[in-house]
């Protein structure tokens, strides 16, 4: 198994493997990710950040660590450039179908949802919550790399996520899941 | 709006939630179904294709063969479009220049900065006045240089520059 600085050095220099084994790394977090941020494009998104990361892949600098965060830094600013195309806010009620996954606590067969259902349900929180949320779970980031993506202080993003997982909380409760105001803030908080 | 049923998470504790420290088993109600909401997102996914895994790798190995390093790339090469702050640099630099060239050529400059204009647009076939040969040295003498100078006794008096002010010799040098 070739260590991470030996694949980056051979991505460098044009190497299919190279880039081969860092797709088969990261795409999956990155798919996530995108599912959650921009449902709609994530495909699209997805190519855009893989063909950004391989035109600049020469000038970066880094340990493993620092190119995740600057893997995610790539693809959330293609994410925010989509934003800004498409100019529109965010689903302004949360979609019954995303709940349709979820097991019923007191069902005794009700095992883990689905990964699909578990996206389409933090796709459902505010946008810089269910970003926090995506970003620490999924891309597996610390709270400072995370901090640092996102241009917020560590704390900021300690809030965020608690807050996520406690708006999370009550709409898988049952009572708490309601409408979502245009621009991700929820009514009532 | 704060649902009596759903205590906040402290922030430590929903560090550990998001990081996967706490099994969801151990999770109380109601942040139980939300750890396994966790755990389904960080689930690990079934592996790429291989085909499509290879066709990335290709694809994404001649981008980066074919792009250019960027540290050998100056930024905007070959653009002519200036940013707004380089048009208010260049803007105000001109218009710097043309009022001092102005002031040199009426010679309103103060002596030294007269002195300089006059020294570099000489070298340049461009002549402007030099400084005034009548101000004083010390700050608080310029512009009076059209006055009388003071006589202080004890000392002979110096002849003036200026010959319109120049005293006549019965005036000065007497004790």
């Amino acid at each position: 198994m070739e260590s991470f600085d030996e694949v980056l050095t051979a991505a460098r220099e044009g190497s299919a493997g190279a880039f081969e084994a860092l797709w088969r790394d990261l795409q999956p977090s990155l798919e996530r990710y995108l599912r959650v941020a921009a449902s709609s494009a994530a495909e699209d998104l997805s190519s855009e950040t893989w063909l950004q990361v391989a035109r600049d892949i020469r000038g970066f600098r880094g340990n493993e660590s620092d190119f995740r965060r600057w893997f995610f830094t790539i693809a959330r600013h293609r994410v925010l450039d989509h934003a800004r195309k498409q100019k529109r806010a965010r689903a302004e009620t949360v979609p019954p179908a995303a709940f349709a996954g979820i097991p019923d606590r007191d069902d005794p067969t009700g095992e883990f949802i689905s990964t699909s259902a578990a996206l389409e349900l933090i796709a459902t929180l505010p946008a810089a919550q269910a970003e926090a949320i995506t970003l620490r779970v999924v891309a597996g980031l610390s709270v400072s790399d995370v901090a640092r993506i996102m241009g917020k202080r560590p704390g900021a993003v300690r809030v965020l996520t608690s807050r996520g997982l406690r708006t999370l909380a009550e709409r898988l409760s049952g009572a708490g899941w309601e409408a979502v105001a245009p621009g991700g803030s929820r009514r009532g908080t | 709006m704060n649902l009596p049923g759903v205590p906040t998470l402290d922030l430590d504790a929903a560090d550990m939630l998001v990081a996967g420290h706490i099994p969801s088993s151990d999770v109380p109600p109601p942040y139980d179904q939300v750890a396994a909401v966790l755990a389904a997102l960080a689930a690990p996914g079934a592996p790429p294709e291989h085909a499509a895994a290879m066709a990335a790798g290709q694809t994404l190995a001649a981008v980066a063969r074919e792009t250019p390093s960027r540290r050998w790339v100056p930024r905007r090469l070959g653009s002519f479009r200036l940013s707004f702050k380089y048009k208010v640099a260049v803007l105000g630099m001109t218009l710097f220049l043309v009022l001092t060239g102005g002031l040199a050529a009426a010679g309103a400059l103060p002596d030294g900065a007269q002195g300089v204009a006059q020294n570099v647009l000489r070298k340049v076939g461009i002549h402007v006045p030099g400084p005034n040969p009548n101000a004083g040295n010390h700050p608080f003498e310029r512009g009076k240089s059209g006055k009388p100078k003071k006589h202080i006794p004890g000392q002979p008096a110096k002849p003036a520059q200026n010959p319109h002010t120049q005293t006549s010799p019965s005036e000065g040098g007497s004790s």
